[in-house]
């Protein structure tokens, strides 16, 4: 298997799920944003390290919903069921905004499927009383990079991109808040890494202190000078930090510079 | 206003320390150095007994312009033996240090003064650059996400990690925190239009630590006002501080003389090599790009030439008897409206008993007359 991302079908129980998927080794399954799937370079270099599944959720990217799958919980059994029938055992989960709430759900609803899990400026954990989200344009835009320059073009058609905006919709992700959720990512209990952008005011900072409060296997790591879309605004830093976290887990706190040199003075143990 | 006292800790028995840099150190005397600490330790612990609001430290290195390269060391020494003033650190040089650092030792200095520092983040001055190996030119990029990073670990109520351009931490959560909740005052250089706007940020108090004129520190703070407005929120004069060399006599004579003869000194001695530095960074880097400071740089060779009277009148110092100190800050405060002036008590090699007699005359006869002034508090805009 080539780090070229190549489309691809497989059936899970409610119906049919599209997936991109390239690489080899160790499985590690890429939950989307609400912008749908993009192949970004934070994605490309983990495909360089690991075989890498990304499921498009039903009803984003052109795709169809499936009959019955309508909650972000749904959503967290159907992905359940793409590991089954995809790498066919647990693996390591990696989501960006809306696929760090629906990793969040998997890992609390499917813990035996998750082995490391990394939640990008998670959405789902803002206040109850938080203002409401705006989805217009330009505030978007703002809200959502801090260096906009680096956003390489959307190939998406425009009428893909509403039809996104519609899936956000009827899973009823709008406000961005799920208490249940958050009464629950105590059960959590695998490593998991929490990313935040120092600049992301959509998800605010309190919900990811939340997460690194409850979550007991956690860490958060601020990324400086990113807005909430992490992985665009600074993918060197993160793609570095979640390669680094899904191959040494917890062990990630240690500075490695020379990882090599440290592997052979070991005997190659990990 | 509020006043601090600031005594940068020079090495004045030298008669010449050469143009090149970095300033050799075969003449240092390790005795006359134990005599020095004991002295300029007690003048500013001396500074609380004067009526001093605030005892400053500041970070300098290789160079016997000053002998803090850690201010923290001299802070701790001086909070032990005060009980009122404010240790004013003015203070660490973030971009050369490690953020993380700073923030522990800050934090152990507000805990250990019982709530009493004021945490100066400075950006420094070129030589310093070459004296710690750090590239002049990512100066203010350091600085910007050292700030953050500071402020994070003072705030964060959990474990957290950074990955940042410059720094990179995995895991962070430093004990103790400060007492001053969220974080101590902040204390930052308005030296520059940039840091102006930087500081305005932050909220912090601008310090004009060099002023050239009226004019252009009434334009740095025009600029911090402007940044803080467009913020939402109305600066008041406990937001500014303008830092002044100050002489004061029972003659103006003799605090014309001492004034005159300390930065006579203060420019040939103590600033050789850090000119030939400063220069040799400027001329290379963007470490002032856009900003006044290289005209600043300019201007001291010409203030040394300046008549003790032409400074007084431009506002770069205060000097004279006490009524005349007084009338001095009252021009001052009218012309820009700072409700914080730091008082740097020792200029050049000024005789060490007049410091203290200076010192102990604007306690007595100057500030009874001008604490009044400036006593509004910032407040938010609605």
């Amino acid at each position: 298997m080539t780090s070229e991302f190549k489309r691809a079908t497989i059936g899970v129980p409610s119906g049919d799920v599209d997936y991109f998927t390239a690489g080899s080794g160790h499985d590690v399954v890429y939950l989307h944003p609400a912008a749908g799937m993009r192949i970004s370079e934070p994605l490309r270099r983990l495909a360089r390290r690991f075989r890498v599944w990304a499921p498009i959720v039903p009803g984003f990217d052109g795709t169809e919903f499936h009959e019955g799958v309508g909650s972000m919980q749904a959503l967290a059994d159907l992905v359940a069921d793409f590991i089954k029938a995809g790498p066919g055992k647990a693996c390591d989960v990696v989501g960006s905004s809306l696929g760090g709430w629906l990793g969040a759900w998997l890992a609390v609803k499917h813990p035996g499927l998750v082995e490391h899990l990394v939640l990008s400026a998670p959405a789902g954990f803002r206040p109850a009383d938080a203002a409401p989200l705006s989805f217009a344009p330009e505030v978007m835009r703002a809200q959502l990079y801090a260096h906009p320059e680096r956003v390489p073009p959307d190939d998406k058609p425009p009428e893909m991109r509403e039809a996104n905006g519609r899936a956000v919709g009827h899973y009823g992700l709008g406000n961005s808040h799920d208490g249940e959720l958050q009464a629950r990512v105590s059960e959590i209990t695998c490593q998991t890494l929490v990313l935040h952008g120092t600049l992301d005011v959509r998800v605010p900072a309190s919900g990811v202190q939340m997460l690194k409060q409850r979550i007991p296997h956690s860490q958060l790591v601020y990324v400086y000078d990113a807005a909430h879309s992490l992985e665009l605004d600074q993918p060197d830093r993160v793609g570095a930090l979640t390669e680094d976290f899904l191959v040494r887990g917890e062990s990630f706190i240690v500075n490695q510079t020379r990882p090599d040199a440290a592997q052979a003075e070991m005997g190659g143990a990990q | 206003m509020r006043f601090s006292q600031t005594h940068h800790m020079p090495y004045t028995d030298i008669d010449e320390a050469g143009l090149g840099w970095p300033i050799s150190n075969s003449r240092f005397e390790p005795q006359r150095a134990v005599e020095m600490f004991r002295t300029y330790i007690h003048a500013k612990v001396y500074a609380e007994e004067c009526g001093f609001d605030a005892i400053g430290c500041n970070e300098h290195h290789m160079s016997p312009f000053g002998m803090m390269p850690n201010p923290s060391l001299v802070a701790a020494s001086v909070l032990e033996r005060t009980t009122r003033a404010e240790i004013q650190m003015s203070g660490s040089i973030v971009p050369l240090n490690n953020p993380i650092r700073v923030a522990e030792e800050y934090a152990m200095l507000d805990v250990m003064s019982g709530g009493r520092l004021m945490a100066g983040f400075m950006r420094g001055i070129p030589h310093e650059y070459v004296a710690y190996n750090v590239a002049p030119d990512d100066s203010w990029p350091r600085m910007r996400e050292a700030v953050a990073l500071i402020l994070k670990c003072w705030t964060e109520p959990e474990p957290f990690g950074w990955e940042g351009e410059h720094y990179q931490f995995r895991a962070v959560s430093i004990w103790p925190k400060p007492v001053q909740q969220p974080y101590p005052p902040i204390l930052m250089s308005g030296g520059s239009p940039t840091s102006a706007r930087f500081a305005a940020e932050h909220k912090a108090v601008m310090g004009i630590l060099r002023v050239l004129n009226f004019d252009q520190a009434r334009k740095l703070i025009d600029i911090y006002k402007g940044k803080a407005r467009e913020d939402g929120w109305e600066p008041g004069p406990d937001r500014f501080m303008v830092g002044v060399p100050t002489a004061a006599a029972e003659t103006f004579e003799e605090a014309k003389r001492e004034l005159r003869d300390g930065t006579q000194y203060f420019f040939d001695v103590l600033q050789g090599g850090i000119n030939r530095a400063q220069q040799l960074v400027v001329s290379q880097t963007r470490f002032n790009a856009n900003d006044t400071l290289i005209r600043a740089a300019n201007k001291d060779q010409q203030m040394k030439a300046t008549p003790v009277e032409e400074r007084i009148e431009n506002g770069q110092v205060l000097c004279g008897t006490p009524d005349m100190v007084v009338g001095q800050i009252q021009r001052m405060y009218a012309a820009l409206n700072h409700g914080q002036m730091n008082v740097i008590v020792k200029v050049g090699n000024m005789s060490d008993d007049f410091v203290l007699r200076s010192m102990k005359l604007i306690g007595e006869h100057v500030f009874p007359e001008v604490k009044h002034l400036g006593k509004t508090e910032t407040v938010a805009v609605e």
